[in-house]
């Protein structure tokens, strides 16, 4: 992965003896980006991306920093994706709240995402034909995908982790990984069968 | 259930996609990645609480200088209002048996005394 090759690279430069802080922080730095991407697709907003990005920092570093270095990918994830749930839930309460209030929604406010049902909002064609680009497409496909298949796929298609890493960092078995990530992978090919090569 | 492999061309293709949006990340958003692992790892080098660290010089001498004004301030007593010296041969004329007509006549008694004595 790349963190390993960072590490290879400063071994290569004779920089052999660092410390845990040190790999620590050159660790985070690798994947932080990796890690906002990913709740940004969840969460649907920059600052609450951050915002679950800097809390999955501080308790990863809190709990798990004196773990072995190949250890931390899939506790990291585990931190980070359950810090997404949580969040998750915390708006799904305050959604049901403001919905008992009579309050209005906000637009960039998703449904409760443990659903199992993608979104049902069909493209138009002509709408597909405005989709110039397919990253843009293909960040809208993924923020729709329910959140555990988003997380799957993620995990292991983008992180690379395998099957048993997914499912450490998802909290469940090796079968919901395999079913959560054949679906995403159903929506998605399904999704942009125009791009595909 | 069909199984998708990892180099699977439209996965590989969505992996590189998702790549290159990295390096489109806005700066602000980088920037306060940055912080947030800043903050992230000064609890990693905070060091956990231990004896000896607390037990530095410093302290040990901060800790000696207040135990020994605590000592003080238990030990030392304000010395009390004194009572005047005429206030006590006072005191000693009323608390003694004899008559206090004879002090009346004190200058008398001295006399009589200094007279003896010359005889």
């Amino acid at each position: 992965m790349r963190y390993r090759r960072q590490i290879r690279l400063q071994a290569s430069n004779r920089e052999y003896f660092l410390d845990t802080t040190a790999r620590l922080n050159l660790y985070l730095a690798d994947v932080e980006k990796r890690a906002f991407r990913m709740a940004r697709f969840a969460m649907g907003t920059d600052d609450q991306a951050l915002d679950v990005v800097q809390d999955a920092m501080l308790e990863f570093v809190r709990r798990y920093r004196d773990k072995p270095d190949q250890e931390w990918p899939p506790l990291f994830f585990k931190v980070l994706q359950s810090k997404i749930t949580d969040a998750h839930r915390r708006r799904s309460v305050r959604m049901r709240f403001m919905g008992w209030l009579g309050g209005n929604r906000q637009d960039d406010e998703i449904d409760d995402p443990f659903q199992e049902v993608a979104d049902p909002r069909e493209e138009t064609p002509l709408r597909l034909l405005e989709q110039a680009q397919l990253g843009e497409r293909l960040e809208r496909v993924i923020s729709e995908l329910p959140l555990r298949q988003q997380q799957a796929f993620l995990l292991r298609s983008w992180e690379g982790l395998d099957v048993a890493g997914t499912a450490q960092a998802m909290g469940c078995s090796e079968g919901s990984v395999k079913t959560h990530y054949f679906r995403a992978v159903q929506v998605l090919r399904q999704k942009l069968e125009e791009y595909q090569p | 259930m069909t199984t998708y492999k990892q180099d699977d061309p439209m996965i590989s293709q969505i992996k590189q996609e998702l790549d290159a949006g990295l390096d489109q990340l806005d700066p602000s958003i980088t920037t306060r990645l940055r912080e947030g692992r800043t903050k992230a790892m000064a609890q990693a080098t905070k060091k956990p609480f231990a004896v000896w660290g607390f037990l530095r010089p410093q302290r040990l001498a901060g800790f000696a200088t207040a135990i020994m004004l605590l000592i003080l301030i238990s030990h030392w007593h304000p010395s009390r209002p004194g009572i005047p010296e005429n206030r006590i041969d006072e005191m000693e004329l009323l608390a003694h048996q004899g008559s206090l007509d004879m002090y009346k006549d004190m200058d008398f008694y001295a006399w009589l005394a200094k007279t003896d004595a010359t005889h």
